[in-house]
């Protein structure tokens, strides 16, 4: 019954040609479907598992409805799962792994605007609160309760929520409760602040109640955490900072820590024209919270602490990509950007240079007891990443496009993905040294041709314990684009350093893909190398796997 | 604007007040020195007499439909090594979780929770486990393929110790003192770590089977069921330097069983004491905790 739904949508959508469909009496419908499938091979020699079912999947769809101040939606998901998916949406619930997890009604005007159902909400940066959707990670934690939204002047929006948050196909064992009050000054009172000045100031609270059900420990059943905030633009100068305090939560993830967190982020950036520079720096002490106290990894998160450094995108460094460390870290990050404009000594052509430096230690932490320790404000010795990088673009004339991207980064393998109890060493600090060169061509009217050709040293610490993809790499890509349909990519890497001469393999991927207003259709073989994939600073460990795949996306 | 800022300050209000700060002592029955009297008696002792025996701990879950087969794997392994492989069923992960209203009984426990978070198993899927948590074919956790020939490749080894477990238990202070005592066959160059478990037997409950169709098993019989440390995830420090050949070093633990764990009205959760074994087993303080002997010993209550 649903596939004939979705078939009998996507036909209309088709028809309809543009993008919502308008189903009379201002009632517009709006919708996605995006499914990803992958077949699974065994590769014993790249640590791929055998997988029984062969093929999985995962399948969304969402649908929305909306006429005049009304709206409501929902969302079909149907989950194989895909691997480096939390198998817990296979198996809670009803444990088919199919389910409308996420559904709302809504009425908005002017002023005021309710939800009931499933909804997604952030309190400014997402210190104590921000749920959302990254369905590549399987991450939603969106909220089911009511949320209401009270614009009461020009300036002033305040927010109040109640419910309980989704844990895969079922609800959190804990209610969580939020208010929020976002001000504009310069909309409340346009005289205040002098001329080039912007204001805006905002403050959260959230509390999470929860039942004490352990034998040993006074458990905090209701835990507080607020925030506040402010954002000044002075001319070409913007400042922002935001604090994050949360009162003692023993969990799961923090080792039944009584100590309160804390969490602080300043930055400042400057614009001016053809330079931008923007400097930022974060202190986050037992700052995770969470809608259940006993839950780990990507469960059930209810605060949001990006990284604070660049996240890379170009395929061999992804290897190693900075997580958050939400029990403790101290964070600082550079960031230069500027634009050698054209018809300068560089030539007729414009020239964009962006350069990024992040540092990040652990603190320096001193137990006082066994529920208790103090923490300096400063950092520890402990490095956890370093990231020194630089990224040119220049453009030679208007068929040929270069960029040159050098990273130097030190990463603490043990710390970062969990392996070793802390402060012990097992794969230690890895330092990798990467340099890609990306070439584009315009072959044709509307056809291009986009190589890539990247290489990757990596030493690792004396003594240490070498992880499965470890050593040298070099990777070589080419992407023909015949616009607007057809998009063709060849990729192969080559893990030629690996301390294991049988490991020293080749990743060979080869796809197509088809796209046709809103329909994309892709499909491809791959042999993928098992890591962390990340998504906005947030990561997730996906074993390797060798087979086809394809994956369909259509919005209407 | 003056309701709005009252309105407000009432809704801030409202959220700051369910606000629950502890102050210390954070435990709730702050432990008390056990009464020194509660010393182990037993003159009952379980030893390895030489011989190496092999810890094989079972990851599973009761909602892991693979996982029962694993566990006719680890009893066949038992059975054909004459008791020289001594399994542990540890439940963690998320097909230990609870899943209302089937599978309503909790037989994960932290030093398990912990064990499997530091190991990375369920994360690799279940089943799954370590044997003698040994590194083979460049892994530390083996498929339950892996497990004979693992096994196999251990019990030939000479063993570097001897240990030597006894008990006694005192119903009323509901506390065990467990006496240890390992003997160095070899020189030990590592420092180490004595661990001592309580596992249960014969616990009956929901278990996915996807063998059996309907897969769900209502009276599946849970064997070794990790049920606590008696001294935390680790364990205490055996010797925290290299020991020559010869050495002897014992050690005592003391345990007080929490009291919901014997509430019998509790019935999903209570521990059958007459079902339990103590398992107690050295391994290396640091790096990859490898065990390197292991001995089991029935519960007396």
């Amino acid at each position: 019954m649903m596939i004939k739904t979705i078939l009998a949508l996507l036909l209309v959508g088709t028809l309809a040609h543009a993008q919502g469909i308008d189903a009379g009496e201002n009632t517009v419908i709006n919708g996605s479907l995006q499914t990803d499938v992958q077949q699974y091979g065994a590769d014993s020699l790249i640590g791929a598992p055998d997988v029984p079912e062969q093929i999985l999947s995962n399948t969304f769809f969402n649908l929305t409805i909306s006429k005049g101040k009304f709206s409501a939606g929902l969302r079909f998901e149907k989950y194989g799962p895909l691997l480096g998916i939390d198998p817990r949406f296979g198996s809670s619930g009803d444990g088919t792994g199919i389910g409308l997890p996420y559904r709302f009604v809504k009425y908005a005007d002017e002023r005021f605007e309710v939800t009931a159902g499933n909804f997604y909400e952030q309190f400014g940066s997402g210190m104590i609160l921000r749920t959302y959707e990254e369905r590549n990670l399987g991450f939603d934690n969106s909220i089911d309760g009511v949320r209401l939204k009270y614009m009461p002047t020009e300036g002033m929006a305040i927010t109040g929520l109640i419910g309980r948050q989704r844990a895969f196909f079922a609800l959190s064992d804990g209610i969580m409760r939020g208010a929020d009050i976002d001000l504009d000054v310069n909309q409340l009172n346009s005289d205040l602040l002098p001329e080039g000045t912007r204001l805006t100031l905002g403050m959260s609270g959230v509390s999470r109640f929860q039942a004490d059900d352990q034998d040993v420990l006074k458990i905090p059943e209701n835990v507080f955490a607020w925030s506040t905030r402010a954002n000044l633009v002075v001319h070409d100068l913007s400042l922002d900072v935001e604090y994050a305090y949360k009162i003692n939560d023993p969990s799961a993830v923090n080792a039944s820590s009584f100590n309160p967190g804390n969490a602080l982020y300043a930055s400042i950036a400057w614009a001016g024209t053809g330079l931008g520079i923007n400097l930022a720096a974060k202190r986050i002490d037992n700052m995770d919270l969470r809608s259940d106290r006993t839950a780990t990894g990507f469960a059930q998160q209810v605060n949001y602490l990006p990284a604070l450094s660049r996240q890379h995108t170009l395929r061999l460094i992804t290897l190693y990509p900075y997580a958050t460390q939400p029990t403790g870290e101290f964070a600082l990050q550079g960031d230069v950007a500027w634009t050698i404009p054209k018809g300068g000594w560089l030539g007729n052509d414009e020239t964009m240079i962006s350069l990024n430096y992040s540092l990040i230690h652990g603190l320096d932490t001193t137990r006082t007891g066994p529920y208790t320790y103090d923490a300096e404000f400063m950092w520890g010795d402990e490095l956890y990443y370093r990231d020194i990088n630089i990224e040119i673009q220049r453009k030679w004339g208007r068929d040929f496009k270069t960029t040159l991207t050098y990273v130097n980064l030190d990463y603490n393998q043990d710390v970062i993905e969990r392996r070793a109890a802390p402060g012990e060493k097992v794969y230690g600090i890895i330092n990798a040294s990467f340099v890609c060169l990306e070439l584009w061509f315009k072959t044709a009217k509307n056809q291009s041709l986009r190589t890539e050709l990247q290489f990757m040293d990596v030493t690792h610490e004396e003594g240490a314990k070498k992880a499965l993809q470890n050593g040298d790499w070099i990777m070589a890509l080419a992407e023909y684009t015949v616009s607007p349909h057809w998009f063709f990519t060849l990729f192969n890497e080559y893990n030629f350093g690996n301390n294991d001469e049988a490991l020293r393999v080749h990743y060979p991927n080869a796809s197509v893909a088809y796209s046709k207003d809103a329909l994309r259709i892709q499909a491809g073989y791959g042999r993928v190398r098992g890591g962390i994939l990340c998504v906005g600073g947030i990561c997730r460990p996906v074993p390797a796997s060798n087979g086809m795949s394809m994956s369909i996306t259509y919005t209407f | 604007m003056k309701p709005l800022v009252i309105t407000l300050a009432l809704a801030f209000g409202i959220i700051a007040s369910s606000c629950d700060v502890i102050e210390g002592p954070y435990e709730k029955n702050p432990t008390v020195p056990l009464d020194t009297l509660l010393r182990d008696t037993s003159t009952t002792v379980a030893t390895t007499n030489g011989k190496l025996y092999v810890l094989l701990e079972d990851y599973t879950g009761h909602t892991c439909g693979n996982c029962p087969e694993a566990a006719e794997v680890a009893a066949k392994i038992y059975q054909d090594n004459k008791g020289l492989v001594i399994v542990t069923a540890i439940h963690a992960g998320g097909f230990a979780a609870l899943e209302l209203p089937d599978f309503k009984r909790d037989l994960t426990c932290p030093a398990g929770v912990a064990l499997d978070a530091a190991f990375r198993v369920s994360r690799a899927g279940n089943p799954n486990g370590l044997v003698n948590r040994v590194t083979l074919n460049n892994r530390i956790i083996q498929g339950m393929k892996n497990w004979e020939p693992a096994v196999a490749q251990l019990l030939p080894k000479k063993p570097l110790m001897d240990l030597a477990l006894s008990h006694t238990y005192y119903p009323d202070k509901r506390t065990i003192s467990v006496t240890v005592k390992a003997t160095a066959l070899e020189d030990i160059p590592d420092p180490t770590n004595v661990s001592v478990w309580l596992q249960e037997n014969g616990i009956v409950g929901d278990q996915k089977d996807y063998r059996r169709s309907p897969s769900h098993i209502k009276d599946y019989v849970f064997e070794h069921v990790l049920r606590t440390s008696l001294n935390g995830t680790w364990g205490d420090t055996l010797n925290p330097k290299p020991i020559p050949k010869g050495t002897v070093i014992t050690k005592n633990i003391k345990y007080v069983i929490p009291s919901v764990k014997l509430d019998t009205y509790d019935t999903l959760n209570v521990w059958t004491l007459k079902n339990c074994e103590l398992v107690a087993f050295a391994h290396k303080s640091s790096t990859t905790r490898e065990v390197l002997q292991v001995v089991k010993q029935k519960f007396v209550p």
